[in-house]
Parts: C-alpha cells; structure tokens; sequence
C-alpha cells in the first residue's frame, strides 16, 4: 500500500500542471452555477453546464492519454519493468491517479460550494455521480482511443486538445462577455448573441487549422506556437477593447408593423441622436390579445433616462407558441434629476435597473414613479395583472456603491418597491446562498410556503434546482418577524429543501422587496 | 549455485535469432563482460535477464529464479541499467533517487549521497536537462544505491568522454567490490572492459566463441614474431604465401568454439611440414623477412621449443596482447572461418 500510495504521488506530481489546470477549470462552471444569470434553466446556464461538461470530457481524455499511452505501462523499456513494483501496484496506482485526477479533485473543488448550498445528502450523491460519470466518460473514452493505431491515436488527440483549447477560449471569451454586458447594464448577458464571440471561436478554430498545417509542413514547433500565440494575444485584446453596442436599436419595420396593428397602442417617432419609439398604451387592447412590454435596460443618453422595451406579442391562436420579438422598443421614460417618470401601458409590473441614474439623485428628493414599463409574465399560460396607480411618491434609497435595482410592484393593492445592491439577485434564481444587507430596514417579512405561482427547474451536477415563486397574495405564506440584524441570510434550496422563502424588508418610506427563491432563511 | 545462470537460451525476434543455444554461468562476485559487434546478442541476453524478454527457448535463472518468474522481492535484488530504458525525464536527481529509494528496502542513503558527491551530480536538475554522461552516473546511481546482488548494466560506457567512463568504470568496480556484486555488462568499450571485468564472453551472432577469465585469457594469447635472417645475416624471405587464418581454438573453460580445422594450411614454404603447424598458432602474417601469427595457447617455454624446431636461425619474440587485440583477432578469425565455411 505504501509503494502504491507513493507511485501514486510521484505520478500526480508528474501531472502537477494538469492538475492545476483541472482544479481551475472547475471554477468557471461553479461561479456559472452559483451567480449565473437571473432565469434558472436558461439558455445560459444550459450552455455553460454543458459546455464544462465537455471540456470535463475532453480533459479526462486527455489525461487518461497522458497517463496510458504517453507513459503505457507496457513494453520492455518502461521504467518500472525492471524495478521491484508488480504490474499490480503499477495499475493500482495509475488508477488511483486518475480517480484523484478525474474525481477527487473536481469534488474538492466543488465541496465549498455544495456546503455554501446546503445540498442533502441525496444530492451529495448526485453530484459525486455526476463527476464520476464525466470522468470515467473521458477515461473510457481515453482508454478505447489508447488502443488504436498510433497515427489515428495522435490525430484524434491533437484534434481533442485543439478542441479543450478552444473550449477555454471560448469559457474565457463568455466569462469576459458576460461580465462586460453586465456592467453596461444589460440584465441578461447577451452572450449568446454576441456575433464576436461566434467570429473569435470560428477564427481561432481557422487559426488552429493553419498553425497545425504550418507545423506540418515546417516541422517548427515555434512557428505554430508563435502563429497562435500573436493570433490569440489580438483576438482577446480586440475583443476586449471593441465597444460594446448599445442595446438601443430601432426597430426592424416589420416589428413596427406587426406593433401597428396593435389597437390602443399608438407608436410615434421622435427625432433625435438615437431614434426610439414611444409607447402610449393608456387602452387596453380589445381584441385581449395577450401582450407583454418588458423594460429590461435603462440607459442614460443626452440627459434622459430610458428603458428599452421587449416587446412580445403573442396571438390567440399561438398561445404559447410563437411569439413575435419585438425588440430594442423604447417607450418615453424621461427625467433623471427628481424624479423618474415613465410612460408605461396600465398592465405592467417591472424592474428598473439603473445605474448611474439612481447615483446621482438626491436622497433628499421624493423619488416619482408614475408607473412601471414591464409587463411580467409569471408563467407561460399565465399573465398577471397589475394595475398601477397613476404616481406614487417615496423616498430615494440612499446611495450605495455599486449599480442598484429597483422593482415596482403593486400586490392587492399596495406597491411595492424594491431594491437591491445586487439586481440579479433580485430574482427568483440561483441555487445559491444570497447576502443582502438591507439599508435602514425595520423588519424583515419572510413568508414560507408551498403554494407558487410558478416553479422552474434545471439540472446541474446531477442535481435538480428547482426554484419557486412564492405568490405573496397567499395569505398562509406570511410571516413576520423584527429584524435586529440588517444582514440577513438567506440560503436558496433546491429540491429538496424546506420550502420557499420571499424576504421582505420595509424600508422607511419605502418598501424593498426580494423574491430569492426557497430555503431557509435566518437573521 | 551461480546467480547467473543461462542454458541453451534461445530468443528470436520473427524470423531473426538474436540468440542461439547460449550457455553462460557468472560466478558470485564476479564481473562478467558480455563484448561482441553489433546484434551479437548481448543487449537481448541482458533484457532476457532483466525478465524483460522471455526466452524463445532454453532457461535463464537469476538468483535462482526463472526470469519468467521473477518477482518484486528478486527484483529487489537485481540492477538493471540500460540507457535506452524509459526514464522519468521529468524527475531532478534528487527526484529520481527519492522516487527510486521506497522501493528498495535495502536503499543505502549514505551510498547515495557518496556516489553523488563522488559524481559531481546536481541533485536539482532534471534529468532531461542532464549531458548523456551525467543521466548515466545519475541512473548508476539509482540501480547501484540499494546494493543489489545482482547489477546488469548494458553500454555502461559507449559514448561518453574518457573521464566519464573511467568515473563510471571506477564506481561500478567500488560497488561491486564492496558489495560483493555480481555483475554482467555489455560493452563496446574493450578497454574499459579489461580495465573492470574478471571475465569476458565473446558473442557472435547470437553464439559464444569465447568465456574465460579476463586474466587467463590475456595470459594465453601472444603475438610471436618471428625474424628469419639469412646466414650472412641478411633477411631471408619467408615465402609465406596466400596465408589464412586458422580458427580460433578456444581456451580452458571454453564452453564453445569457433570449431573448423586449418591445421596445416598455412602455405608456408620452407617449414617442415604444414601439418606440424600448431592449431593454436594463427593468422601468421608475412612481411617478408618476418613471420607473425598469435598463439592463443602461449606456453614460453613450448612455443620457444615450436618456434626453434621451424626456424632454428631465426629470432622468436613475444609480444603481450590486449584484450582489444584478442577481441579483434577472435572476431576476425571467426569471420574468416565463417566465410571459409559458407565457400566450402
């Protein structure tokens, strides 16, 4: 035990730079799962949590490579052949190396963050399984390659290790992009339908392409190295550097039309640097076609603050089906200093997310909200109603470091406003641990409860997240209790946690509210 | 019981005899010299040793122990050094030593540090980063430090600078001598060979032509020249003519020979008789007024007594040979006698 242990050791210390990688690469997916975007099961998480379930693939191939074929047990010249270690100990402690490699370490890595989610049991297991299936994918997949042909062997191997390069690349790439459109100000990070990234990921493969042809036909390892190194070392950096587009945009004729035939709702264009259209939707559609506005930036432009608007119309007869995306749609929304006022349609519920706007009001200064430019929809079968007061006149938070949220709502009668340090975690999302410090709270309104409007759930590690909307108007979910601590904790469960939590902080003057999915929650 | 012991060892690669029929024993403590031109055999003897090859047919024991069997606790017990041999180039010196140490229970770490200091190894470099001399001693080092019985070593010495080889040459015998290790090795390198074994084995194509003490064998073969002179005292032709060597005959303890005759086909004019030329007198080389051939059973006193019954008038010297001189003379000679019998 003691010589496998050691050949074990001397293998991982072999393998050091591998490893280290390895236990890096873990990260990205974490951090994904933990702050990821606001919609649980989206597009963006979905594609991370594969994605890093490829590159676990192709990483566990590559070692498996590394461990069976570049230092193959077999042969007369091996090292070991003709030292005192049994054939035994040999593969004992190469298996041991990758199960370290492939396994252990993924689940080192991710065991802070599994305590951070308060996972059961249960789910310790899913996850442990999960690993363990993506490593012995890339082993088996490593080993069946092991036995191939040498020259089919190398090629399928050089292909592979292009292949994790670029699955880097492009983890890194979306890592960059999505931190980028954050900061701007985008809610959702536009990752997917950032046309560069596609653009770096399709010239970096060309690259790789033409630096593996150079090295063939020079035989220079340098110059290849050298090719992608310049190429790499450019692309990051204009990618870096290119600004960002604004997410104001006219809209294509085609959505103007199809919002033109829209009854009570009148478009009108207004001149100016950036053209935008206002919305006046004081009527309400007879026809009762299902329609929704979302109000999903707000961007600073020549002194006016203003909120595109998505807009999603949906027919009758294609109830939940195609839905026609209007987007880039720019209602009024005007006034930075005092107030902020927005011309908003009667049935709307929404986030306004700002920045820079919010930083610089006065405290001191009523903050005027004379309605709210989204209209949400809590399900796909169900669009929530909510009527809005013509104004509503409260206090402006006091201003904090970073960008600020806030939520208007208005629930049996009473609008509530919310804000947030953090916007994303304003949301029902994330199966992770939030902590929110509450300004000038006075207590804490937390409500337990089974009944939702609306669940959603995805799958990562194996584990389902699955992630409720506690309706507030239930009456049997409310609770309430003083809140001496203003940080207050709140660990977002999963399936099998205790239930829904919604944290209410009444706040003087106004009322700050966040939904954060369920768990528990504790001062 | 000798803890080398081979009987008609036979390995083949395909259709090629790398070995055939061999027959080798290395006594306890001694250091026995595998020499031969290139693809005599001895590297795969060595690996077949090593349990690294399995014999095609034959038997090769090892402390007693079939090679086929060899086990953890035999391989404790056994060196083996071949430069070809994969190594952890990753690993520094100090890596490798520390690497190889665990699996020797029998790993002496004062031998370690003195045979690094002696070597002037850096313990800090990695090995891929080390000149061919300095990954030698470094692995000398780590099939040496544990005291094996037994010490393998194939090309110890091929290729590298007079000073590494008499370092490596000289630790080799240290070890040996004070471990009372048995060694075999392989070498291209004669003089180092004469310098550290007490026992050669000449192989040829697969096959033994000669295993003898280093001492017994340097003490039987002679150059005898021969000055024929006139009575005047001028030089007088020897005539010899269209002069081929004999094979060569083997010495005490020849386990096999070269084999064929010649006796008697010297074609030189003037002796007595060509059949009254000794067997063991051979490749006589005629410069006119000279006669020069080894002896390979030098006697002083018989060969004087042979030398003065064919030429009464002339001088007879004999001149020492070096072990180099006997293994370019016996593989000559075999060759000869191979192309003589593929002729016939």
């Amino acid at each position: 035990m003691r010589i496998l242990l050691h050949l074990t050791l001397a293998e991982l210390r072999r393998l050091r730079w591998w490893t280290l990688g390895w236990a890096v690469l873990q990260v990205p997916g974490l951090v994904m799962l933990w702050s990821g975007d606001d919609t649980p099961g989206s597009d963006l998480s979905y594609r991370f949590t594969m994605l890093q379930a490829q590159l676990a693939f192709a990483w566990a191939y590559l070692l498996t490579h590394e461990v069976w074929v570049e230092a193959a047990p077999l042969g007369p010249e091996r090292f070991w052949k003709p030292r005192p270690i049994s054939l035994a100990q040999l593969l004992g402690s190469r298996a041991l190396a990758l199960l370290t490699l492939l396994w252990l370490i993924p689940v080192l890595v991710s065991i802070p963050f599994w305590c951070f989610w308060g996972l059961t049991v249960a789910d310790w297991g899913r996850a442990l399984l999960s690993h363990a299936t993506a490593g012995a994918g890339g082993f088996l997949g490593g080993l069946a390659v092991a036995v191939l042909n040498p020259w089919i062997r190398r090629g399928i191997t050089r292909y592979l290790a292009s292949l994790l390069c670029l699955a880097c690349v492009g983890i890194l790439a979306g890592f960059f992009s999505y931190a980028r459109y954050e900061w701007a100000g985008y809610r959702d990070s536009p990752f997917n339908e950032d046309g560069r990234l596609s653009l770096l990921v399709g010239a970096w493969a060309l690259v790789v392409l033409v630096s593996v042809g150079l090295l063939y036909l020079t035989r220079k390892r340098w110059l290849s190295s050298l090719v992608l190194g310049i190429f790499g070392a450019g692309a990051c950096a204009c990618y870096l550097f290119l600004p960002i587009p604004a997410p104001l945009l006219t809209p294509s004729p085609a959505a103007e039309s199809a919002l033109g035939r829209l009854e009570g709702f009148q478009f009108s264009r207004r001149p100016g640097e950036r053209e935008y259209l206002q919305v006046d939707a004081q009527r309400r559609d007879p026809a009762g076609i299902p329609l929704e506005l979302r109000a999903d930036q707000l961007l600073l432009e020549q002194g006016e603050l203003r909120i595109p608007v998505f807009c999603y119309l949906r027919t009758p007869t294609q109830k939940g089906g195609d839905i026609n995306d209007v987007p880039n749609f720019v209602p009024d929304a005007s006034a930075l200093r005092g107030a902020v006022r927005v011309a908003a349609p009667t049935r709307v519920e929404g986030w306004l997310l700002a920045q820079d706007p919010l930083s610089s009001l006065d405290p001191a200064k009523p903050l005027r909200l004379t309605g709210v430019a989204q209209l949400s929809r809590y399900s796909e079968d169900e669009v929530i109603l909510i009527d809005l007061p013509r104004s509503y006149e409260g206090k402006v938070l006091r201003r904090q470091s970073g960008p600020w949220s806030i939520s208007v709502r208005q629930i049996r009668g009473d609008l509530f406003v919310s804000a947030s340090t953090r916007p994303r975690l304003a949301s029902a999302r994330v199966p992770a641990t939030a902590r929110l410090r509450f300004m000038d709270c006075t207590h804490v309104q937390v409500s337990r409860g089974t009944h939702s409007s609306g669940s959603r759930s995805f799958t990562a590690l194996g584990v389902v997240w699955h992630v409720e909307q506690v309706d507030l108007r239930d009456p049997r979910c409310q609770t309430t209790s003083k809140l001496t601590d203003p940080k207050v904790r709140l660990r977002v469960g999963h399936e099998h946690g205790v239930g829904a939590v919604r944290v209410d902080a009444v706040i003087p003057g106004i009322t700050m509210l966040d939904t954060l999915g369920e768990g528990s929650a504790s001062k | 019981m000798n803890p080398i012991e081979i009987t008609q060892l036979s390995r083949s690669y395909g259709r090629v005899d790398a070995v055939r029929g061999l027959d080798l024993a290395v006594p306890e403590g001694s250091i026995c010299a595998l020499v031969g031109p290139n693809g005599a055999g001895k590297t795969t003897t060595l690996r077949v040793l090593a349990g690294l090859l399995d014999p095609s047919k034959g038997s090769a024991c090892i402390l007693g122990v079939d090679t086929r069997r060899l086990g953890v606790g035999e391989r404790r017990r056994i060196g083996f050094l071949d430069e070809r041999q994969q190594q952890p180039d990753w690993m520094t010196v100090r890596q490798l030593l520390d690497y190889c140490a665990p699996l020797y229970p029998a790993w002496d770490k004062g031998l370690e540090v003195e045979l690094l200091r002696r070597f002037e190894l850096p313990g800090d470099r990695k090995l891929s980063q080390l000149s061919r001399g300095m990954r030698m001693k470094a692995l000398l080092i780590s099939v040496t430090a544990f005291r094996p019985e037994i010490l393998l070593l194939d090309e110890p010495f091929s290729g590298f600078d007079p000073v590494v080889r008499d370092d490596v040459s000289r630790g080799l015998l240290d070890v040996a001598q004070e471990g009372n290790c048995t060694v075999l090795l392989s070498s291209h390198d004669i003089e180092e060979v004469e310098r550290v074994a007490d026992r050669l084995v000449m192989l040829e194509l697969g096959r033994k032509l000669v295993d003898e003490e280093t001492a017994s064998l340097l003490a039987r073969h002679r150059r005898i020249e021969v000055e024929l002179y006139e009575e005047d005292g001028a030089a007088k032709g020897t005539g010899v003519e269209a002069v081929e060597g004999t094979p060569v005959s083997a010495g005490p303890g020849a386990g096999a020979t070269g084999g064929g005759a010649g006796v008697g086909t010297t074609g030189l004019t003037g002796l007595p008789s060509a059949g009254a030329w000794p067997s063991h007198w051979s490749r006589p080389e005629d410069s006119g007024d000279r006669i020069e051939f080894v002896d390979t059973q030098y006697a002083a006193e018989s060969c004087e007594e042979a030398c003065r019954a064919r030429y009464p008038e002339a001088a007879v010297q004999e001149r020492p040979m070096t072990l180099r001189d006997i293994y370019l003379h016996t593989a000559r000679s075999a060759a000869l006698a191979r192309g003589k019998g593929r002729a016939s």
